[in-house]
């Protein structure tokens, strides 16, 4: 076991070192950031200036050593554009990063998970049809465009919710369905083709032989089993709505850590580029590496494999 | 891959007492329970529901006037302090941005050649000389300023009593660090030309140049730089500049209460300002970069004014009797094409460049792009600034042009490599292209960042090639506007041209404002005339106003002049608070 836990915490660090070159490299081959921060038309001594103010004049693997360095000791450097440490901002915009991502999260799952267990059990009628429909307007139908109907239909028509910001309860409603609604599609997808295995596998048969109530071989037999790859796959949307949500942060104007990440990449402020990435990877390898960690406490062998 | 292998496997674990599955059901519970907690658990007041409707005409301002330049000043200035009104302010105003707002722009020593940045020095800061409504150089925290007849010098008086946000006093000595340490637009020329400043006393500066400074007061006095806009010294120096830009201290009519960077700013009425005290107690500037919902925002009164509404929406606006629309004529965009000078190039005819110009239908590109409001000027300098010669609109002429096309000998065309528009204004780029096409001239559009393009706008070989579509909002006048654009070093220019450089020379020598003048027309005329540079249009900048102001539209949105946003702060009312 410990070989297997030494295995995989190295395997998380090669890939946060990859990323973290990755993001690095990436983030400077956008060019210079020195006529953003001196603005259009800067003369070229006061651009001199800012790279030595803000130290990218020196060389790629100074910088590099310095952000490494740096992130050890949890601080990723100061914001380009707003002056203040990258921390400061992520720390300030992750409540509201939280909040959506849970709600979103929590919409996927009560719109995905019956209605995949509905098709399932259902299959090949209208049901069925209905409940695919449903998934195919979901993974086809874009996030943004959902959210900009909303807004018009509740805000606009029926003045039922505010049309954007953030505060109150109210404000998460629009922006967590519109979130929620592609993963939605995917967690019906998962839950209908895993409900189907299992209902088609060995001991549900022998379940329904036995002459248990349908409800309880559903719920109890069926559902319970199809539902681990769905809760696995739940978590890793949770990390992906918590730190990509940007186009749905733009149009509600959520101040979550998507539209961080979007300003940052069109204002070329390094800090808060990389500081958001590594953040990001470090959740995904974080929760990759817990699943992977369990899965080997659970199933013996997976650690022995 | 080893979760995929799992998944295929779910099963086989039903018999474990702590289960994986149990474990994820635990953990999607807490998550769902934590969700809901997170949701539910801040309670805020609800937005302030919209007032009756206000029926009132939409309305378009078509330009903005703008007096003489200020080198005609000569002899003191003064304006009065007015009594000041001492209603307590009230309410509430939410005002829906464009764009992120940066805590950059809330400190003036850095002001960028953009207009943007004084929206936030119009509500935080003052200025000794700034543009008020009907009047341009107006004396604000100066109650007086006199620019001597040499021009060799500057004088200005404080008012009595003027405070900053702290309460500290506005002094000579502020304006003197302020000047010193400024380090924004036009800091270079601001500081070449100054010898030195004088405070003699606690209410008076003295700027001496180094030689005649005509045009001292168009860049200090103006949204041509930030360095007139007054900081305190002792605070600055405390905290420096970037703690500076998360608490700013200023003189402005509203003091800084909180921000979330790049999101929102919440200021507050500063009742000791000098001019009035401000009627509305809080106003909440909130960056909302999606149109739409900016739109939605003022429909649903979430929001009292939006700024920058795209053509498509527009129709939105003039449908809803409770919303005011104004039209403000902002930064003009024009037309370069790199290779006039490249002997190879069938652009280096000027019939070519004219049939080009003759090609671009303008109005059919403003009414689908602006709702038709977009000022279709004949020169690139805005027509209300200093200094700009005025042309009538280019015309739309097919036939001409083809017939030029013919007389250069490409009746059949050519390809350009590239046609680079200013972002985001690619939809703009995809017609002037399309109509291009009907003279044979083919090209495609080149998207990049913004900053890209800025880079590839800086003279020397690696300027961008083919058509580009430059678009500018910074404030200035027709000579700043030249050197950035059409001499051999302006920070944007792609013309080095013997006949634009010897003028602008003898105009930076020249202290006579009629010779001045005439060398400023014939540089526009040179570089019109030989479609060096073609016109477009002028952006239509438009706003929304939505019910609950009471003022008359007009005395707020671009009633500054140079300055397409609401303003003055002091002076915006709201109606039923």
């Amino acid at each position: 076991m410990r070989g297997y836990v030494v295995r995989r915490l190295g395997y998380s660090l090669i890939s946060l070192f990859l990323l973290s070159v990755t993001i690095f490299v990436a983030v400077r081959a956008t060019g210079d950031p020195a006529l953003l921060l001196v603005g259009p038309g800067g003369r070229p001594e006061d651009m001199a200036r800012a790279r030595v103010d803000w130290g990218i004049d020196r060389s790629w693997p100074e910088q590099y050593l310095s952000f490494v360095r740096n992130v050890a000791r949890g601080d990723f450097g100061t914001s380009f554009q707003y002056r203040i440490p990258v921390r400061d901002i992520y720390f300030q915009r992750l409540p509201n990063s939280l909040q959506l991502a849970a709600a979103g999260l929590l919409i996927s799952l009560l719109i995905g998970i019956p209605l995949g267990i509905l098709t399932a059990v259902k299959v090949d009628t209208v049901w069925d049809t209905a409940c695919k429909i449903v998934a195919m307007l979901g993974l086809s139908i874009p996030g943004f465009f959902v959210g900009l109907v909303m807004i018009i239909v509740f805000a606009v028509g029926l003045r039922w919710l505010p049309a954007a910001g953030s505060g109150t309860p109210q404000h998460v409603i629009m922006p967590a369905v519109a979130l929620g609604w592609y993963f939605a599609a995917s967690m019906l997808r998962l839950t209908r083709s895993g409900m189907l295995d299992v209902l088609g596998s060995e001991y549900v048969k022998l379940a329904r032989l036995k002459g248990t109530p349908e409800r309880v071989v559903i719920v109890k037999h069926a559902f319970k089993n199809a539902l681990i790859p769905v809760l696995t796959l739940a978590g890793v949307n949770f990390v992906i709505m918590l730190n990509v949500a940007v186009i749905i942060e733009t149009i509600f104007a959520w101040p979550g850590i998507g539209r961080l990440l979007f300003e940052g990449i069109s204002l070329r402020d390094f800090p808060v580029v990389q500081g958001v990435v590594v953040m990001a990877g470090v959740m995904v390898l974080g929760v990759n590496l817990l699943v992977d960690l369990l899965y080997a406490v659970i199933d013996p062998r997976i650690r022995y494999a | 891959m080893k979760r995929t292998g799992l998944i295929q496997a779910p099963g086989r674990l039903a018999t474990r007492r702590f289960s994986r599955r149990s474990f994820l059901l635990h953990c999607a519970a807490t998550a769902g329970i934590a969700g809901l907690l997170t949701a539910c658990g801040q309670a805020a007041p609800p937005p302030p529901a919209p007032p009756a409707a206000t029926p009132e005409a939409a309305r378009k301002i078509e330009t903005i006037s703008t007096p003489a330049p200020a080198t005609a000043v000569a002899k003191p200035v003064a304006t009065a302090a007015p009594a000041a009104a001492k209603a307590e302010p009230k309410g509430r105003l939410v005002y829906a941005w464009h764009t992120t707002i940066s805590p950059a722009w809330l400190d003036p020593q850095e002001n960028p050649p953009q207009i943007t940045p004084y929206n936030f020095a119009y509500a935080l800061h003052d200025a000794l000389v700034k543009h008020m409504p009907g009047k341009t150089f107006a004396p604000s925290l100066a109650e007086s300023y006199e620019i001597a007849p040499d021009n060799k010098s500057a004088n200005f008086k404080l008012r009595q009593g003027i405070k900053f946000h702290d309460g500290q006093p506005v002094t000579s000595e502020d304006v003197k660090f302020t000047f010193e340490k400024y380090r924004g637009a036009n800091a270079t020329i601001l500081k070449e030309k100054t010898e030195r400043i004088e405070t003699p006393d606690d209410r008076t500066v003295r700027f001496l140049f180094k030689e005649p400074f005509l045009d001292f007061l168009t860049i200090y006095g103006s949204p041509a730089s930030g360095a007139g806009w007054i900081v305190p010294k002792a605070y600055y120096e405390k905290v420096g500049p970037n703690e500076f830009k998360q608490q700013p201290i200023g003189a402005g009519p509203y003091r800084f209460v909180r921000q979330q960077a790049g999101t929102e700013i919440e200021l507050e009425s500063f009742t000791d300002y000098w001019r009035k005290v401000p009627s509305v107690k809080t106003i909440i500037m909130r960056g909302v970069p999606e149109a739409t919902t900016r739109v939605a925002l003022i429909q649903t009164g979430e929001a009292d004014v939006i700024n920058m509404i795209p053509g498509e929406l527009l129709d939105t606006i003039r449908r809803d009797p409770k919303l005011r629309l104004v039209s403000l004529q902002s930064g003009p965009g024009w037309l370069e094409m790199t290779s006039y000078d490249r002997p190879d190039s069938p652009l280096k005819d000027v019939r070519v460049r004219q049939a080009v110009s003759l090609a671009i239908d303008r109005k059919a590109i403003s009414d689908a792009e602006m709702g038709g409001m977009a000022a279709l000027e004949g020169n690139w300098i805005p027509s209300d600034w200093p200094g700009s010669l005025q042309r009538p609109t280019p015309p739309f002429d097919l036939a001409k042009a083809k017939q030029l096309m013919a007389e250069a000998g490409v009746a059949d065309g050519f390809d350009v490599s590239a046609f680079t528009p200013l972002p985001p204004y690619f939809s703009w780029a995809e017609r002037v292209v399309t109509q291009l096409r009907a003279i044979n001239i083919r090209t495609q559009i080149n998207t990049m960042e913004r900053a890209a393009f800025y880079e590839k706008l800086a003279p020397g070989p690696n300027r961008q090639k083919g058509f580009i579509m430059p678009l500018s909002g910074a404030p200035g006048d027709a000579a700043a506007r030249i050197r950035e654009n059409a001499v051999c070093s302006g920070a944007f220019s792609g013309i080095c041209l013997p006949e634009v450089e010897e003028r602008m020379k003898r105009y930076d020598s020249s202290t006579d404002p009629q010779a001045r003048q005439k060398l400023l027309d014939e540089v526009q005329a040179y570089l019109l005339d030989n479609y060096i540079i073609v016109p477009i249009f002028r952006q239509a900048f438009s706003h929304a106003v939505g019910p609950r102001i009471a003022n008359k539209v007009e005395d707020i949105e671009g009633a500054i002049p140079q300055y397409v946003y609401l303003g003055p702060y002091e002076d915006v009312e709201l109606k039923d608070v």
